[in-house]
């Protein structure tokens, strides 16, 4: 299922599909940037409803003395690591994972101790600070610093943020990039003028029929993702 | 039917007013006199009409200065009545020396296998014994290759050669949209290469800088060389070019047109309508198109 396409693979289908190819006369109905945009949002919105990617980094968080820490933002991938729901830490010292528990929990074990005991923790809650950081207590705290692997659930790439948009890769399979591109040519449509639609001859009543494709691409593609990493899925089976 | 020559336009103009005489001739002949004035007339509306043509060139040739710029070019030519396609390439030019050159052949060699495989047909050449517009038309070794040009020089020379297109094509957009993403330092997004050009008629005080064309890119990333396709302006017939730039049926079309605009001047009105009927079924409609659009003060889309 592993795949990926650069982005301008997809700019040249959806401009394909649209009929955007009159880029020499100046007579597109909408140019480079405008399209880009359209496929970064697309890609998000769609990226949202799939099961989150997800990253094993070693090493990569360093819980030192005491009882909070912050998860790490560099990245592994493009845009800097945003956190989807996700997220286990196992200390590199003893090859325990922590269990993660809710923060009334973690409230409930810290509660009327002034001093946090100290020793090696088993366990941590997450809260997201009022700067877009990912904290987090441990308990015990933490004697000494222990050094952590982490495995994440993280956002997609913003597509925007690539050193080179043109050469941004979208980490889609086919089914996804498929649907990416039909749902981009379908939002792009249905905001062009008469004289656009006309010039292309193109019928603006594609445009529900395109967008119900590329969901029952993206929805299938979903499914896979649930049976590859062998999550039920509920099916409804309307009569 | 081979396309006429400006001799044989004008004998058709006076043929067809019947003017062909040698005594008392209603009309000045010659490429610079009365009928050539109302040839070129007619030949423009005839050329404008057939549609455009197509000159490939290499940035050196359209563009002063340094080719390694950031944002804008300023143009080098002035023939430029429209940019059809410009490309950005970080391919530079390839000088070649001792290239075998002889007078009144497209043919060049090279004893030591210098075309490199990075020159191919439609490359520009320029250097001395080479005319202006030469391109490579095919390349049979390393060692040899057929220009579109004769040269009109033997010798042993250096040619330099020059992509007349390349891998990227930025997009045509309004210079406003440029001026505005220049302002508000883009949207977010990053691009290596340039990704859309505006190209505008420079100002030319002094008339020295005459139809100029100057290109703004975005974004100004150095490293580009910019050819373009374009089509070139209009060469009047004179002395030295006899054959106007358009296919058999158009040239004998300005030779119907012409004598059409000169009916009043030989007073013979009543071969208006003939000679109307004479021009061909593009140009014809070409021209009542035109007429529309004139008395309706409608668009042509």
């Amino acid at each position: 299922m592993s795949n990926s396409v650069a982005l301008s693979v997809v700019r040249n289908r959806v401009n394909n599909r649209i009929r955007n190819w009159d880029s020499g006369s100046g007579k597109n109905a909408f140019d480079v940037l405008e399209v880009d945009e359209a496929i970064a949002s697309a890609y998000i919105r769609y990226a949202a409803f799939l099961s989150a990617p997800h990253a094993f980094s070693a090493s990569a968080l360093t819980i030192s003395a005491g009882s909070t820490f912050t998860l790490p933002t560099t990245a592994v991938v493009v845009s800097g690591a945003e956190y989807a729901a996700n997220v286990k830490i196992q200390l590199v010292s003893t090859g325990e994972f922590l269990d993660k528990i809710s923060a009334p929990e973690m409230d409930a074990l810290r509660n009327a101790q002034t001093t946090i005991p100290a020793s090696r923790p088993d366990r941590f809650s997450l809260y997201v600070d009022n700067a877009g950081a990912i904290k987090g207590f441990c308990y015990p705290a933490a004697a000494s610093a222990e050094v952590c692997n982490l495995w994440r659930a993280l956002l997609p790439d913003d597509l925007r943020d690539a050193a080179n948009m043109s050469a941004a890769v979208i980490y889609f399979d086919r089914l996804g990039v498929e649907a990416l591109v039909i749902e981009t040519a379908a939002s792009l449509l249905a905001r062009m003028t008469d004289a656009d639609l006309e010039t292309r001859r193109l019928n603006p009543n594609v445009v529900p029929l395109w967008q119900k494709e590329a969901r029952g691409m993206l929805y299938q593609d979903a499914v896979n993702r649930a049976g590859l990493e062998g999550r039920p899925f509920r099916e409804r089976v309307v009569r | 039917m081979a396309v006429l020559t400006y001799s044989e336009i004008e004998t058709k103009i006076l043929d067809y007013l019947v003017a062909n005489v040698s005594t008392d001739a209603p009309l000045t002949s010659g490429v610079t006199n009365e009928i050539g004035r109302f040839t070129n007339d007619a030949y423009r509306i005839v050329r404008e009409i057939s549609g455009g043509r197509i000159r490939k060139a290499p940035s050196s040739v359209l563009w002063t200065g340094a080719q390694l710029n950031t944002g804008t070019l300023v143009g080098d030519v002035t023939d430029i009545a429209k940019l059809l396609h410009v490309y950005a390439t970080t391919q530079a030019p390839i000088a070649v020396t001792t290239c075998g050159t002889t007078n009144g052949s497209a043919d060049i060699t090279h004893g030591s296998a210098g075309f490199l495989a990075a020159i191919v047909a439609g490359w520009h050449v320029s250097g001395t014994g080479i005319p202006s517009n030469t391109l490579v038309d095919y390349k049979t070794s390393t060692g040899a290759m057929t220009l579109t040009s004769n040269a009109t020089a033997t010798g042993s020379v250096t040619l330099t050669f020059s992509p007349t297109d390349g891998p990227i094509e930025p997009e045509k957009v309004e210079l406003a949209r440029i001026q505005w993403l220049r302002a508000q330092g883009g949207t977010g997004a990053t691009y290596a290469a340039p990704i859309m050009y505006a190209a505008v008629r420079g100002a030319s005080p002094g008339g020295t800088d005459v139809n100029k064309t100057v290109l703004e890119y975005y974004p100004g990333t150095t490293g580009y060389y910019f050819p373009a396709h374009y089509d070139p302006q209009m060469v009047p017939l004179d002395a030295t070019i006899t054959t106007p730039d358009v296919n058999d049926v158009e040239s004998a079309d300005i030779a119907f047109l012409a004598a059409r605009m000169l009916v009043h001047h030989v007073n013979r009105a009543d071969l208006a309508d003939g000679l109307t009927l004479m021009l061909s079924e593009g140009t014809r409609l070409g021209l009542e198109r035109r007429e529309k659009a004139m008395l309706d003060a409608a668009q042509d889309r």
